[in-house]
């Protein structure tokens, strides 16, 4: 069975790659870790290691030529292959043998919904990319041992050097952002049902989640009050046209915020699509570090926890944080009545720098006016 | 961030390469923390892999000067007494698999060390490394194996810039070349700017990780 080898990529930007230099030759035999070329782009040379063992069958690209990322370079075959395959007799003379691509290791989400379950992850069958272990392949598990609680860690424990950032940069943002907090609740049954409709007649091919509607929702009221989309600069304000939303995503011992460029431009199904292809990087931890800055607001969403209410830490120096609780059925008063509806409860953070509480009351009376008219949310094209 | 800071002093091009080599070995086995080796070494040329060897324009013959081909990105380089030369030994994970986004932070630990003695330096649109004005002061070129880096960058203080002025340096024909002796009055000493290169890298590295992590 033959694999092929692929330019890397070394870079969130890079196109191509040129081949400096080819360790192994055709015919070569290689062991898995074995060098087999040096890629160069711009000041980096990086050597290309073998992922399996096999015998080099073919050379695709020279010596001091370019190839774009992701092109075959090469090609690796079994150590037989080249005479089974000429005798035409692979499948008499030997079994088939499965190609041996290492299984890329379960995905954390994966890892931490097969602890819950008590599930052994290894035994599980991946229908992630190349056979990795995703959450949807263990969440129809069923609980073999009841949940054992971890016991703590005694003493003292380093923290990891994520959760040492995120401390100093709390601690510093606590400090010295005058937070205030603004809640609000907001019907959410009519973005439910759009949500819905959305889904069951397609108009939409990118599955839409509330969290979805959320982001369009606060792109466009930060676009009717641009100042709780601006910085604060040495006794400033920066203003920003472009509209970047964070998104926090927990992840493995710490915690990610992704950012959504260009929201001021983007229709529903773009936010959805970016939304889910951050979120899908942020787990499998392949991020560009661009792809973490420039962000001018930040949403936090706890709702998947059943948390109704919570306050958020400003993210420096953005002016704002949005903080979304859970959404469930509550008795509300309405025309003298109480009645039942699905509601959710966002808390919006301001640096009373930049936002007087007027200015961040009027942005989350925009923010509910929009979910609970929800058609805007698809009408809008940026 | 653990990262060991390492001062070797004067050391020859071929023991500091064997040096890197074993520490890389280490390093992407987890026995050895993030590293940072400072040093200066005794006159030597190196050309990246990919580099032409026409650019050393018989230099080499001129000043008697050893050539190393090396598994680093660029041109061709010199390397002497009088410039520090920093060559980190770091895992890149998770975000930081990017080599551009290592290359910059390098050319921003560069950028911020110059600045703390009071030289405006920059980036180039000619390519990676740092400049001031037209002249190129610093010169990066990274090598990386299963995403551990080694080489890195060399930053002239009282370099003798006349080993430059032979060859065609980075792939740049006509590149001028500075050091910081050329631009301030009183140059710092190697081990006072390997001091600052040291703080700035260690700063910069854990900012990075600052800007990664939010909220």
């Amino acid at each position: 069975m033959a694999t092929d080898i692929t330019m890397p990529k070394l870079t969130d930007t890079m196109a191509e790659g040129t081949i400096v230099r080819w360790l192994k030759h055709v015919g070569d035999r290689v062991t898995a870790g074995d060098i087999l070329a040096e890629v160069e782009t711009d000041k980096a040379d990086m050597e290309l290691e073998a992922a399996h063992s096999g015998v080099v069958t073919a050379i695709k690209v020279n010596e001091g030529d370019t190839a774009p990322v992701g092109a075959v370079i090469a090609v690796l075959g079994a150590e037989n292959e080249g005479i089974v395959a000429r005798d035409g007799g692979a499948s008499k003379s030997a079994p088939p043998t499965k190609p041996a691509a290492p299984v890329p290791p379960p995905t954390p989400l994966a890892r931490r919904a097969a602890q819950e379950r008590g599930v052994a992850v290894q035994a599980i069958a991946g229908s992630g990319a190349r056979g990795r272990v995703v959450r949807r392949d263990v969440e129809p598990m069923q609980r073999t041992a009841p949940t054992v609680v971890p016991a703590a860690p005694a003493g003292r424990v380093a923290l990891s050097k994520m959760r040492l950032t995120i401390a100093k940069r709390m601690a510093e943002a606590k400090r010295d952002v005058p937070h205030f907090y603004l809640t609000s609740e907001v019907e959410m049954d009519a973005a439910i049902a759009l949500r819905a409709s959305l889904e069951k007649t397609g108009v939409i091919r990118e599955p839409v989640t509330v969290t979805h509607l959320l982001i369009k929702a606060v792109a466009l009221a930060l676009q009717r009050h641009p100042r709780v989309n601006a910085a604060w600069d040495n006794d400033g304000l920066r203003f920003s046209d472009a509209i970047n939303i964070g998104i926090a995503t927990a992840i493995d011992d710490g915690l990610l915020v992704p950012v959504l460029k260009g929201c001021e431009r983007l229709s529903l199904e773009a936010i959805a699509t970016g939304a889910r292809q951050l979120n899908e990087k942020a787990r499998g931890g392949r991020f560009s570090a661009d792809e973490m800055l420039g962000g001018t607001f930040t949403i936090s969403n706890l709702g998947m926890f059943d948390v109704d209410e919570f306050s958020a830490v400003i993210n420096p120096p953005q002016a704002g944080i949005l903080a979304v609780g859970t959404v469930k059925e509550r008795a509300i008063a309405r025309g003298g009545a109480l009645v039942v509806a699905r509601t959710m409860r966002v808390t919006l953070s301001c640096d009373h720098r930049v936002l007087n509480g007027v200015e961040g009351a009027q942005f989350l009376q925009e923010l509910k006016r929009l979910l609970e008219n929800p058609v805007t949310l698809v009408m809008s094209s940026g | 961030m653990t990262l060991s800071v390492r001062q070797l002093g004067r050391i020859g091009y071929a023991e500091a390469l064997a040096l890197q080599e074993e520490l890389v070995i280490e390093r992407m086995a987890d026995r050895v923390p993030d590293q940072l080796l400072l040093l200066e070494h005794d006159p030597v040329y190196t050309l990246g892999r990919g580099a032409d060897a026409a650019d050393l324009r018989g230099a080499e013959a001129q000043f008697a000067v050893p050539v190393f081909r090396v598994s680093r990105g660029g041109g061709v380089t010199f390397h002497g007494p009088g410039q520090l030369v920093a060559y980190p030994i770091i895992k890149l994970t998770g975000v930081r698999r990017d080599v551009r986004w290592y290359l910059q932070r390098l050319e921003d630990v560069v950028i911020r060390s110059c600045a703390a003695l009071d030289v405006a330096a920059h980036r180039h649109p000619s390519g990676t490394g740092v400049w001031v004005g037209d002249a190129k002061i610093a010169s990066i070129g990274i090598g990386l194996r299963r995403w551990v880096t080694f080489h890195g960058l060399a930053l002239n203080i009282t370099t003798d810039l006349a080993y430059f002025r032979s060859i065609v340096p980075c792939r740049l024909p006509g590149l001028r070349v500075s050091s910081l002796a050329e631009l301030l009055p009183n140059a710092p000493t190697l081990e006072q700017v390997a001091k600052v290169v040291a703080c700035e890298f260690n700063d910069r590295f854990a900012l990075c990780a600052m800007e990664e992590v939010a909220a």
